[in-house]
């Protein structure tokens, strides 16, 4: 077998091997976090150097509320091999279950209020790696032929006895927290340090292009330790507990190690791997969908994904429609995140608990993430942790987007805003429109209308529903489409960046008052021939009372040539310039006595009444 | 009699005396600058850098590429962000097999006779062959140090990616002239990333036998580029840590894996009288935090300060394990930096962040394809001392 | 005429019930006891009203500690009669004036500063008008306002009394109450106002971006010097000041400025040698932290920042007025058998040692009874309040309750005032120029000096071997 270890560490490194040892673990970690897709898939949830104590590195890994922190401790190597040995310690969360299994020291030094803060720099205090220390990890490096080791130690039980037992101040009073000769800990070191010892060695199979080729187990009996006020610390056997040692090697075999007195191979290509190992992540070096999310921080790039809100009326066809696009996005290398608001739905379970959203499904093109707290974290969480190109957040049928266009508005600075697609049944509209405000509010406030089914209606109840729907919406962009099968470029216009389209002029309909009378919802148009002056622009904007839900145009200024998009919700005010011709200057308000609106806001602008 | 009188005297004046001294030496020399010479400092290395008078640097392109999403599409479609750079088909690596089926070998093949005179003839073979080529823009910057002396030195960091882009550029500023008189000292690279190093031939064409310092840790195909390029003066491999160049100017090379392919990024620091610290980066991708912890650690400087700073400053991908990006904006307030001109990959965003939380950014103009005033952008400049 | 308290506290003999030490630490004990029940209710986060947030618990005892200074100090108990306060049992007069002295911190905190100036002047004294603010939520709106109400208190906590023991109440030293007491009052609070607005108005004005919306002076004049724009760095010197103005009233009696015979002279030197000694302390307790620790890097957060480290001096300083106190108040100022200036010097030297115990003791176990956090410069370590809470126990068991029930109040009888006024006199007359004296006086600055540098070669190593909390 052949590894690269060449993309890894640049050639005059690997002249080294003491070097390539120590710095193996820091470049199989940093490596395998560039690409989200891959960080996910292979268990990390975020790496960090320790800025201030030099080399170390806290961890995170999937399924481990707490921090892992990986540090170096000695190294040795000669021409043609090098070795490092790295302590492991976990720092859990204070509020974990698994603090229970530590001391008690490390329990209260947990409970302290600058605790994560000090484990993020944790090589500067000694104090907290004697606490959580859990287990070693030893890697090996061989120059000719090249292969690499990687070996975790722990116990499965770290014991540690206070002989004089252990009192603790209480606010009431003292407590005998252990008693003489009681445990102070007994932790599951060996179960605690395993997963990130597996994302470690399948990230080193992601790297180096193969999986490992020898596996051996080293055990021995351990040991417990004993303390007391005034003796020092003693080691004495433990019974019913092994330390033990787990070497994978990459083209070289883990060495042996004389303090571990029962040695088994207990795997070598070509052997049939053994079945406790058969789903080990490590034995497959090929991440599927590698190259289809960037983390793009790494390139130092801050592009704002764009933000869809998707919603429709139950059955409307919502999620046919997302798949298809989310397929299109794929097939041109885009990465969506959907964020769906099941608020209220069974099936989050109790892990979800403090958490802002659960990741159901991640697959090429794709992830599909349930928000469980607030929008602004989950979406936080998301963006960092995947990047997409596409946030959508799909509504459930009966929410009214009006309540989440305030909220979308705070988002601004995690990413921009693209569109409401409304997604329509043609069959079930009319019906839903006539007994639901939701569904009227829905359509109001869409960008883009999808008259979906259309396949299933005839043309003059197509024609019906659509003059129904313009009456409620008369600035979106309509689409008839089948199976929501369109392409995306024909709704949101290249880039994402669709600039409003001026609305058709609808005659008012008779009879169609009623629709508007539940809440009074319509919207106006204001149409801007003329270059207007930008302060009193902004001054009537800054003016637009609390019912105006949605205004948006094309907008023309008199200090500048080019037009630039208007969009408002309330709260927020966007100005962007144009980069295509527009085909007129216009602005459209939607909200509760819109037409009244819309005439304070031109002549705040100093237009007369136009026709509209 | 008498005597016991006296010694009552003299105890109640030393009584007094006491506390009068004691006082006195509390008040007058706790706050001196002679307590200095009490603290030991043991902890930093104070490594004397010596001082120069002023840096002035002239931001000649920030714009590695245009469009991010172009640039994303091609690294997805490559197979990621572990790809060896070369073998991406970027220009000027051309083979004409297309997306990710590049090689260092064929790609410099097709130019490498052109090199480093003929770079017109050379970019028309690149943009038939190459991904994007159009796309490509490129990182580089003019560092002028002036010397207690008044001697000003001039040195370039970096020289971009696009020949064509990188060539308008160097003549927008003046650097061909520069380099043709022989004006500048050396070039220094920060990293072997295709945006600051490809453009190696625009600056050999004007002054090949100019000096290179490199970091170590750059790959066979990146030292072979140098020679290709017809590179005929000394080259320097800058090992790890600090590195003395002129009074008040130094680098340090920090071993980082970065993406790409590429291992190490070197910075520069300067010791700018009565100001403080100046650090000049490429992308700092080592994060901006541990830059200036290191600084600190390792190097003396005037007033113990952090003055500016200059550059990319890399939003560090590996704070995610507590996303809190704000983090970095809070935590540069801890450096108490007087003047930031950031660019490049520091994110607009994050820029915008920094004028938002009242630091002190020096804006720019917002031309030469540079997206925003809040970054210090093409053609900008900006002098610290 | 009626005297109401003047001179109540100089002309009351408390007679112990008991023989030796053991009034004293009957009397510690009760008042540790209702610290700590009191502190329960009132300050602990753990306990039931919370106050301790930390700022808010701050505001309230360092506002309760000046009523009682202006009730007693100022308005020398001003409306009591002296009969009432000379024959009412004390647990009647302590619950009395320490609810007198409640309802006027409340109302002051609530009606003067939150409803009046809050509302009306500036809006950082009132959280509902900071909460306004964009970005500002209502905790930290809670902790501005209770930081900018009581960094006046801590202006007014060295100004109220110093005008007493330093400018001995002049010019109005002759008026009755209450006229007095307004005079000193209105007085003190102009100064404390004049003095808040050139220290602590540019700190309050940084905490909003931008700036100049609060029409301060930023950054502040001080930066360069303190190295911070923190109003720490007075919050700093101005407890030193409160510390040693209590220093000079207790254990120092006064000391050296009572050898000045000419009035004004004597009341001015008081008043800014209390100053200059504050300052003293301040920037050594400074250069001490420096010495420990390591040089405050700007910048940096917690232990390592500078306004940290001088809000610490403040922290430190207030150690010293615990001891100091007790001993003028439990302990009759001992020892009174020597001169004048070495009685002094013991004291002080007792002072010391007492307030390195009561650090030591302090930092290693609070956070195991209080509710305080561990740790030097934990956000949620906030020494000055349950000191200061304490030192106001004291004040209340002291000032209104005649050391009961340890003690027993009898009032002096005139003789019995005027032989203590000629031993004060003698023993100011005692101590006179000679040419010995000058010799002593000569020799002791040495050592004074001499003593200042040994301990600043020895602190870093003594601090090492103590090591008060590990880990840190």
């Amino acid at each position: 077998m052949s590894i690269t270890l060449k993309a890894l560490l640049p050639p005059a490194l690997l002249d080294n091997p003491k070097l390539v040892a120590v710095e193996l673990p820091r470049a199989l970690m940093t490596r395998a976090n560039f690409i989200p897709g891959v960080r996910h898939r292979l268990g990390w949830r975020g790496v960090r150097d320790c800025a201030k104590g030099g080399g170390g590195l806290t961890v995170r890994v999937t399924g481990m509320p707490g921090v892992y922190g990986v540090e170096i401790l000695a190294a040795d190597g000669q021409k043609d091999a090098g070795r490092a040995t790295f302590g492991i310690s976990y720092f859990p969360m204070p509020d974990e279950d698994l603090i229970e299994s530590f001391s008690i020291d490390a329990g209260l030094a947990a409970q302290a209020g600058d605790y994560l803060e000090r484990v993020r720099e944790f090589t500067l205090h000694p104090d907290l790696r004697v606490l959580f220390h859990i287990a070693g990890l030893e890697t090996f490096f061989t120059a000719a032929p090249q292969g690499v080791g990687m070996a975790l130690s722990a116990p499965e039980h770290d014991v540690v006895i206070a002989r004089d037992g252990l009192e603790i101040q209480t606010p009431n009073g003292p407590v005998q927290a252990v008693p003489p000769g009681g445990t102070d800990q007994d932790f599951p070191a060996w179960d605690t340090a395993l997963p990130l010892f597996n994302a470690l060695a399948a990230s080193a199979s992601f790297c180096l292009g193969d999986s490992p080729d020898s596996l051996t187990s080293h055990s021995m009996a351990s040991t417990r330790r004993t303390y007391g006020a005034n003796a020092r610390i003693t080691s004495q056997a433990c019974p019913h507990s092994r330390t033990w040692r787990l070497g994978l090697g990459w083209n070289t075999p883990v060495p042996a190690d004389p303090h571990f007195t029962d040695t088994k191979d207990l795997w070598q290509r070509p052997a049939p791997i053994p079945e406790d190992w058969a789903d080990a992540l490590w034995l497959n070096p090929n991440i599927q969908g590698a190259g289809n999310s960037i983390d793009k921080r790494t390139m130092g790039i801050s592009d704002k994904p764009r933000l869809i809100v998707l919603t429709g009326f139950l059955g409307s066809g919502k999620t046919t429609f997302l798949a298809r696009f989310i397929e299109e996005q794929a097939a041109k290398n885009g990465f969506v995140a959907v964020i769906q608001n099941e608020i209220g739905q069974k099936g989050l379970d109790g892990k979800l608990m403090g958490q802002h959203y659960a990741v159901t499904e991640v697959d090429e093109g794709c992830v599909c993430c349930t928000l469980a707290g607030s929008l602004r974290a989950a979406l936080s969480g998301i963006l960092s942790e995947f990047q997409p190109d596409f946030v959508v957040l799909e509504t459930t049928g009966l929410a009214n987007p009006a309540n989440l266009l305030s909220e979308i508005a705070d988002l601004d600075d995690l990413l921009e805003f693209a569109s409401v697609t409304t997604v329509v049944d043609a069959a079930g509209a009319a019906r839903a429109l006539d007994n639901h405000e939701v569904a009227r509010s829905q359509v109001r406030l869409a960008d883009v209308l999808l008259v979906n089914k259309a396949d299933l209606v005839s043309e003059s109840a197509l024609n019906e529903l659509e003059t129904r729907l313009r009456t409620l919406n008369t600035a979106g962009t309509m689409h008839r489409v089948v199976q929501g099968d369109i392409q995306a470029a024909a709704l949101y216009g290249v880039n994402f960046r669709n600039t409003p389209s001026r609305p058709a002029p609808t005659l008012p309909l008779m009879g169609a008052q009623p629709t508007h009378m539940d809440d009074n919802i319509q919207s106006s148009l204001i149409s801007l021939d003329a270059p207007v002056d930008r302060a009193a622009f902004s001054q009537g904007v800054a003016a637009l009372p609390d019912k105006v839900l949605r205004a948006k145009g094309i907008v023309r200024f008199l200090d500048t040539d080019i037009p630039e998009v208007f969009q408002f919700v309330p709260g927020h005010t966007s100005l962007t310039p144009m980069d295509q011709e527009p085909g007129g200057s216009f602005m459209v308000i939607i909200g509760q006595d819109s037409p009244q609106v819309a005439e304070d806001f031109r002549s705040a602008l100093g237009i007369g009444a136009s026709a509209s | 009699m008498s005597d016991n009188i006296n010694r009552r005297d003299f105890l109640k004046g030393a009584a007094t005396g006491v506390g009068v001294g004691l006082l006195g030496a509390m008040g007058l020399y706790s706050y001196s600058p002679m307590r200095k010479s009490h603290f030991t400092q043991a902890e930093r290395k104070m490594t004397d850098i010596g001082v120069c008078k002023s840096v002035k640097v002239t931001n000649i392109s920030e714009t590695s590429w245009f469009e991010n999403g172009v640039l994303m599409g091609d690294i997805k479609g490559a197979g990621g962000l572990l790809v060896n750079q070369y073998d991406y088909n970027w220009p000027p690596f051309g083979n004409g097999k297309g997306l990710g089926k590049g090689s260092y070998e064929e790609g410099i093949a097709q130019i490498k006779h052109l090199l480093p005179n003929r770079l017109e003839e050379a970019w028309k073979i690149i943009e038939g062959n190459s991904v994007h080529p159009e796309n490509a823009g490129g990182y580089a910057a003019l560092v002028e140090v002036e010397q207690m002396d008044g001697k000003k030195t001039k040195y370039l960091l970096d020289v971009g990616w696009s020949y064509k882009w990188c060539d308008e550029a160097f003549k927008r500023e003046g650097i061909d002239k520069m380099l043709e008189n022989k004006e500048i000292e050396a070039l220094f690279f920060s990293h072997e990333h295709f945006d600051h190093f490809w453009g190696l031939p625009v600056a050999l064409k004007y002054d090949p036998e100019i000096t290179i310092y490199i970091p170590e840790g750059f790959y066979p195909e990146g030292l072979q580029y140098i020679k290709d390029c017809g590179h005929k003066g000394k080259l320097i491999t800058v090992k790890n840590g600090l590195n003395k160049v002129i009074p008040g100017m130094a680098s340090y090379v920090f071993a980082i894996p970065i993406i790409c392919r590429v291992y190490g990024e070197q910075s520069l620091y300067f010791n700018v009288a009565d100001k403080g610290l100046v650090s000049v980066t490429g992308c700092c991708h080592q994060g901006i935090i541990r830059f200036a912890e290191t600084a600190y650690n390792e190097i003396k400087y005037e007033n113990d300060k952090c003055y500016g700073i200059y550059g990319g400053l890399h939003i560090s991908p590996f704070d995610d394990w507590d996303p809190k990006y704000d983090d970095l904006v809070i935590s540069l307030g801890d450096y108490g930096f007087e003047r930031i001109g950031c660019n490049h990959c520091t994110g607009v965003l994050c820029a915008k962040k920094f004028i938002a939380a009242g630091y002190p950014v020096v804006e720019g103009t917002a031309k030469n394809r540079s997206k925003d005033k809040a970054y210090l952008g093409n053609g900008d400049t900006i002098t610290f001392g | 005429m009626e005297r109401f308290g003047e001179g109540y506290l100089e002309e009351r003999k408390l007679v112990k019930r008991w023989s030796g030490p053991i009034p004293a630490l009957v009397s510690l004990v009760i008042t540790l006891a209702v610290f700590y029940l009191s502190w329960w209710i009132f300050q602990d986060p753990r306990g039931v009203m919370r106050m301790y947030t930390p700022y808010v618990g701050y505001m309230y005892c360092r506002w309760w500690l000046i009523m009682m200074i202006w009730m007693v100090y100022i308005f020398n108990f001003w409306p009591f009669k002296r009969k009432w306060l000379e024959t009412a049992h004390p647990l009647l007069k302590g619950a009395v004036l320490t609810t007198i002295s409640a309802v006027i911190l409340v109302a002051l905190i609530k009606g003067f500063f939150e409803g009046l100036m809050g509302n009306y002047g500036l809006a950082y004294f009132n959280p509902d008008q900071l909460e306004k603010l964009p970005g500002v939520t209502s905790f930290f709106a809670i902790e501005y306002s209770a930081l900018a109400i009581l960094m006046f208190a801590a202006i007014a906590s060295w100004l109220s009394p110093a005008w007493v023991v330093a400018f001995e109440e002049a010019p109005w030293q002759k008026l009755s109450q209450p006229a007095k007491g307004f005079s000193i009052l209105i007085m003190t609070f102009f100064l404390s106002l004049v003095v808040y607005f050139v220290t602590m108005h540019p700190h309050m004005g940084i905490l909003y971006h931008p700036w100049q919306y609060f029409t301060s002076i930023a950054p502040p004049y001080w930066e360069q010097f303190a190295d911070t724009v923190s109003g720490n760095f007075h919050i700093s010197w101005i407890m030193c000041c409160t510390v040693v103005v209590w220093l000079v009233e207790t254990i120092w009696e006064r000391y050296p400025f009572n050898l000045i015979k000419n009035d004004w002279a004597r009341r001015f030197a008081c008043f800014f040698g209390i100053i200059g000694i504050a300052l003293a302390m301040h920037f050594f307790l400074y250069f001490a932290q420096e010495l420990t620790w390591g040089e405050a890097i700007r910048g940096t957060r917690r232990a390592f920042a500078p306004d940290w480290r001088w809000l610490h001096v403040g922290e430190m300083a207030i150690f010293f007025l615990v001891p100091a106190l007790f001993v003028t108040f439990y302990c009759d100022n001992w020892p009174k058998k020597y001169s004048m200036p070495v009685n002094v010097l013991l004291r002080t030297v007792v002072t010391l040692i007492g307030a390195i115990a009561l650090y030591i003791v302090y930092y290693k176990t609070s956070h195991m009874f209080l509710g305080t956090q561990k740790g030097f410069s934990h956000p949620q370590q906030f020494p000055m309040i349950p000191m200061i809470w304490l030192v106001n126990i004291w004040l209340v068991h002291h000032w209104f309750m005649d050391n009961w029930p340890a003690w027993k109040m009898v009032p002096k009888t005139a003789e019995e005032i005027e032989a203590d006024h000629a031993a004060k006199k003698a023993a100011i007359e005692d101590v006179r120029w000679s040419p010995k004296f000058g010799v002593g006086l000569t020799a002791g600055v040495a050592m004074g000096v001499v003593f200042y540098f040994i301990t600043v070669w020895a602190l870093p190593a003594v601090y090492a071997a103590v090591n008060i909390i590990p880990g840190n």
